[in-house]
């Protein structure tokens, strides 16, 4: 297996929770949500536009955003997606547990790089 | 998962409504590169290359999630064999340890799946096929089984149980084909006519027997078996209405049986004859109904409404009519029945006690699996431990746990599919070797075949889930979990570990229950062994006689007296046989045939009917000698007692306790038979045995070979070798075919050899028992010092504590050691146990040891100690060298 397959499939859990934060600022189509991530992220995020669309659709299925055709700003057709009440309460939960977990990643790989 | 799947099926959109979704999204790309002032051409290339490739993606989704998951799973798959690539010891031993646990369930399948589980070839309909016995009550209690049924009986059940379509009878002979150095022993099965159509059978070649050819009278025809045809006739398709030489007559071929065809029995059957030919073997092997000769087996198809239980009683009540007269019968106190037993030759109540064994190793085996798969699982969960912080990273982003016990699924599934070929491997070997030991007649040589490959594969499916569960429901509890927050701690969770020593004491308990089993079957079998035969059956041979001049006229007695004297010849060239002993001639033949004779002292009350009578047997000079019994008193023939005129005889030590209880036989007189002179008792010997090794022993009367008693054909050469006997077998059957060159057959064989088949239950258990014990062992082993290893590993900072505050290296050396030898007593303590209670079950199969024989578990017990103790010494070793600096700072 190539380490690119390693990344994505770690990825997957980050990447539905950056699109739930995303959409908690408010309704957005695919477009605009890999815009948003990589304007927040400083573009140090760069959002795969191949991998966002099945994500969305794996969100939906789950029932934590819901998607509708509308009109962009620029006039374009567009679906935009909302979060939905149990995507708020998933997004809650994400949120949090990554926080945890990245304080505890940082506090694991800490001593490594200072005591190596 | 499932509400979530559900969902994304019933709201699934279409695809153009999907396509219409990325197309939008290019669009809006190209606006927003445009707007940054890149050509529109560029934009348009650069945002689809943004996208990646649409139709894969588009595909992605239409898949759904059962293509999501195939892709994961492969996914799975690909990693967990790198991660196995990349411990290449940790692999190498899980996939050791499940090859051996499998391949010993491989191995016993081939063999218990043909004695237990399998028709014989080429039966139609097996189910309905029945072998018919009777079962006669003993008035002591059980049941002794009649196997054999006259040909009168045969017909009448025959024809009068309804509830058989047909009723074929058949009789498993050996005959003697061609002559001279050309002879050769034929595998007969003789058949009644309906026997083929019966089963079901269709002749590879040419036709099975007609109705008319039952009797074997007029043209004498034979069916070939596939076997002798191939090597005999080189397979040639022109071969029918040639003909095979049987016991000295020409049979015309009509017919070539199947290949692999071996009748209701297993064992290789060269030619197949009409039943009349029985008379060729026995003068009273005869098809008159009136007869009373037992020697015709049978079996039966039932019609397809009628059931084992209307069969059996309506044979029993022919069987109970036939016998109506017999006085035996009517003195029974439970009657007689039928028995309508299923034609695989493990049931039933004539399976041998290999049936029985092979499924007590059987089970065995399915023990040493348990064994492999609890290895597999510990070092599983070991690695798991060294794992752990991978797993919480991969729970924290977003793997479910289901993803992550499905990964220890996985690698489990891997390491079981990769130990089953090794095992098929190995049983290419192991299981033809098992076959030819259980089976050893058996003309089915097949050893990888489907119903092994799938035995093998849920074998294997079993064994991969039974080792993968403990880790991930280990991982699934998310033992790891609180791993990231706390360090190391969270390593020594009292859960896991107890789960590990669990699961370390259960392979000991497993493999002290195997060793004992082993115990008591190898002391059964030099028990066994060394029982007293009252014949010293290394070195001997025996030369059948009865076979040889078979086909000579009998009726009169200058018939045997010639056929005497050629015996005596052979005697003498074979007793100047290089590396023959010594050599002697019998009537009757020890452990087979003999004869009962009366014997009455003089002046003695007269027998009482169930008096015991004495078996006879009449042997020429230097018997005893040639058979290394042992005389206890008196004295043995001398050349005066060959004489017509002499009447003397010896007697065995039960028969002088039966008749002399006062211990005065010697010297005394006696009345043999219906003879009314008297014949002086001249010495006692040690007790021989009669049939069986560990059966009855002595009650003999031994006469001289000369004297008046020896006046009947001789049946018997019996042969000391001074080294080993089957290498002289060619050399004496070339020293008796010296002296008549036109011989059948001449049948040597060494009595170790003949006495096999007695041994081979307790051979098979020993052997059985010792080799999955020592497994067991190993595996326990290992099992042990992979815990401690990982034990001494983990608890590094502590020994370094320990050591740093003024521990010795023996302070040490006794943790470690006290953990091992701990952890063995509780499996030992459990394994001690189980052998006591499964004890009872052996009980049946062991000799001269009870199963709670406290010198078999002592020595278990110690054996397992040392191995313990064994299996902690690398550890412990590396234990003493921790450095207590080193230690410290890695914490």
């Amino acid at each position: 297996m190539s380490p690119k397959a390693e990344r994505a499939a770690l990825l997957q859990g980050t990447l539905d929770l950056l699109v739930l934060r995303t959409l908690a600022l408010g309704r957005q189509h695919g477009h605009g949500i890999t815009l948003a991530i990589q304007r927040s992220s400083q573009g140090a995020l760069l959002v795969d536009h191949g991998s966002l669309y099945p994500a969305l659709q794996r969100l939906e299925a789950a029932g934590w955003v819901r998607g509708d055709w509308g009109v962009s700003d620029n006039n374009r057709r567009a679906r935009f997606y909302e979060l939905t009440a149990a995507g708020r309460k998933q997004l809650a939960k994400e949120a949090s547990e990554w926080r945890r977990i990245s304080e505890a990643v940082a506090l694991v790989l800490g001593p490594e790089l200072s005591g190596g | 998962m499932r509400s979530r799947s559900w969902r994304f099926w019933t709201q699934r959109r279409s695809d153009d409504d999907f396509a219409e979704e990325v197309e939008s999204h290019i669009a809006m790309e190209v606006d927003r590169l445009v707007a940054t002032g890149m050509r529109e051409d560029d934009a348009r290339f650069a945002a689809r290359r943004a996208f990646g490739n649409v139709g894969l993606v588009r595909e992605r989704l239409h898949e759904g999630p059962r293509g999501r998951w195939l892709e994961s799973v492969s996914q799975d798959v690909r990693y967990a064999v790198r991660s196995l690539r990349n411990t290449p010891v940790f692999t190498t031993v899980a996939v050791a340890s499940l090859a051996i646990g499998i391949g010993a369930n491989t191995t016993m399948f081939g063999a218990i799946d043909a004695m237990m589980f399998r028709a014989p070839a080429y039966v139609r309909d097996a189910d309905r096929v029945n072998r018919v016995f009777f079962e006669l009550p003993k008035p002591a209690g059980g049941a002794s089984i009649i196997q054999q049924v006259s040909y009168g009986a045969y017909l009448r059940l025959r024809d009068d149980v309804s509830g058989f379509a047909d009723l074929a009878a058949f009789s498993d002979q050996k005959f003697s084909s061609g002559r001279g150095a050309d002879a050769r022993l034929l595998s007969a099965t003789l058949v009644s006519q309906n026997f083929f159509k019966l089963l079901g059978v269709q002749p590879a070649l040419g036709r099975v027997f007609l109705p008319t050819e039952e009797r074997d009278d007029g043209q004498h025809v034979a069916l070939l078996g596939y076997e002798t045809w191939q090597s005999q006739f080189a397979g040639d398709s022109a071969v029918l209405g040639r003909t095979i030489d049987v016991a000295g007559l020409p049979y015309v071929i009509v017919g070539v049986a199947p290949q692999g065809f071996t009748g209701v029995e297993t064992d290789r059957v060269d030619v197949w004859l009409p039943l009349g030919a029985g008379k060729r073997v026995q003068s009273f092997y005869i098809l008159d109904p009136s007869a009373q000769s037992y020697w015709l087996e049978l079996v039966g198809r039932r019609r397809a409404n009628a059931t084992v239980a209307q069969v059996r009683d309506q044979a029993t009540q022919v069987y109970l009519r036939l016998n109506s007269g017999s006085r035996y019968f009517a003195a029974l106190p439970v009657k007689p029945h039928a028995s309508i037993a299923p034609i695989i030759i493990g049931r039933g109540p004539t399976a041998g006690p290999e049936a029985k064994v092979s499924v007590w190793v059987g089970a065995v085996s399915l023990l040493v699996l348990l064994i492999a798969a609890a290895n597999v699982a510990n070092l599983l969960l070991l690695r798991g431990l060294a794992r752990s912080r991978e797993t919480a990273l991969r729970l924290s982003l977003g793997a479910t746990r289901w993803r992550v016990v499905r990964h220890a699924l996985i690698e489990g599934m891997l390491i079981a599919f990769a130990g089953a070929i090794c095992a098929l491997v190995m049983a290419h070997w192991t299981a033809a070797a098992m076959r030819a030991f259980l089976l050893p007649d058996s003309v089915d040589h097949r050893v990888i075949e489907p119903r092994l490959l799938a035995f093998t594969a849920v074998v294997a499916l079993g064994a991969g889930v039974l080792a993968a569960m403990a880790p991930a429901l280990a991982s699934a509890h998310g033992g790891f979990q609180p791993l990231l927050g706390a360090g190391r701690v969270a390593d020594r969770s009292p859960r896991r570990l107890f789960a590990q020593r669990a699961l370390i004491a259960g392979q000991v308990a497993l493999a002290t229950l195997l060793l004992v089993g082993a115990g008591l079957f190898v002391t059964s079998l030099r028990n066994v062994r060394a029982i007293d035969l009252g014949i010293d059956v290394d070195q001997l041979l025996y030369v059948n006689l009865t076979s040889m001049l078979r086909q000579r006229d009998w009726r009169d007695s200058s018939g045997w007296v010639s056929a005497n004297a050629t015996y005596r010849a052979m005697l003498e060239r074979v007793r100047r046989v290089p590396g023959v002993a010594n050599a002697s001639l019998t009537v009757g033949e020890p452990f087979a045939s003999r004869w009962a004779l009366s014997l009455q002292r003089r002046g003695g009350p007269p027998l009482r009917t169930g008096s015991p009578v004495p078996f006879a047997t009449a042997v020429g000079d230097a018997y005893f000698e040639t058979m290394g019994t042992r005389l206890v008193r008196g004295r043995l023939f001398t050349a005066s007692d060959h004489t017509p005129t002499s009447r003397v005889a010896i007697v065995d030590e039960e028969t002088a306790k039966q008749f002399w209880p006062d211990g005065n036989a010697i010297g005394t007189c006696v009345l043999l038979g219906d003879d009314q002179a008297c014949t002086q008792i001249v010495g006692i010997v040690a007790n021989a045995a009669q049939y069986a090794i560990t059966g009855a022993k002595g009650s003999y009367v031994y006469l001289p070979l000369e004297s008046a008693w020896g006046h009947q054909a001789i049946s018997m050469m019996e042969v000391r070798s001074t080294r080993d006997p089957d290498a002289l077998v060619p050399a004496i059957r070339r020293a008796v075919q010296s002296v008549s060159p036109d011989l059948p057959w001449v049948d040597v064989q060494s009595v170790s050899r003949r006495l096999a088949p007695q041994l081979r239950p307790w051979r098979l258990g020993a052997s059985m028992f010792t080799a999955f014990g020592v497994l067991a062992l190993c595996l326990a082993a290992f099992g042990l010092y992979g815990l401690l290893s990982y034990m001494v590993a983990q608890r590094t900072h502590e020994i370094g504590v320990r050591k740093a505050l003024g521990a010795s290296n023996g302070g040490v050396v006794r943790l470690v050691l006290r953990g091992s030898v701990g952890l063995a007593t509780v499996g030992i303590v459990v394994g001690v146990a189980g052998a006591l209670g499964a004890g009872r079950l052996i009980a049946s199969q062991l000799y001269g040891v009870t199963p709670r024989d406290p010198f078999v578990f002592a020595v278990c017990i110690a054996a397992l100690l040392v191995v313990a103790v064994i299996a902690c010494l690398a550890p412990a070793r590396r234990a003493t060298r921790v450095d207590p600096m080193v230690a410290l700072r890695t914490e």
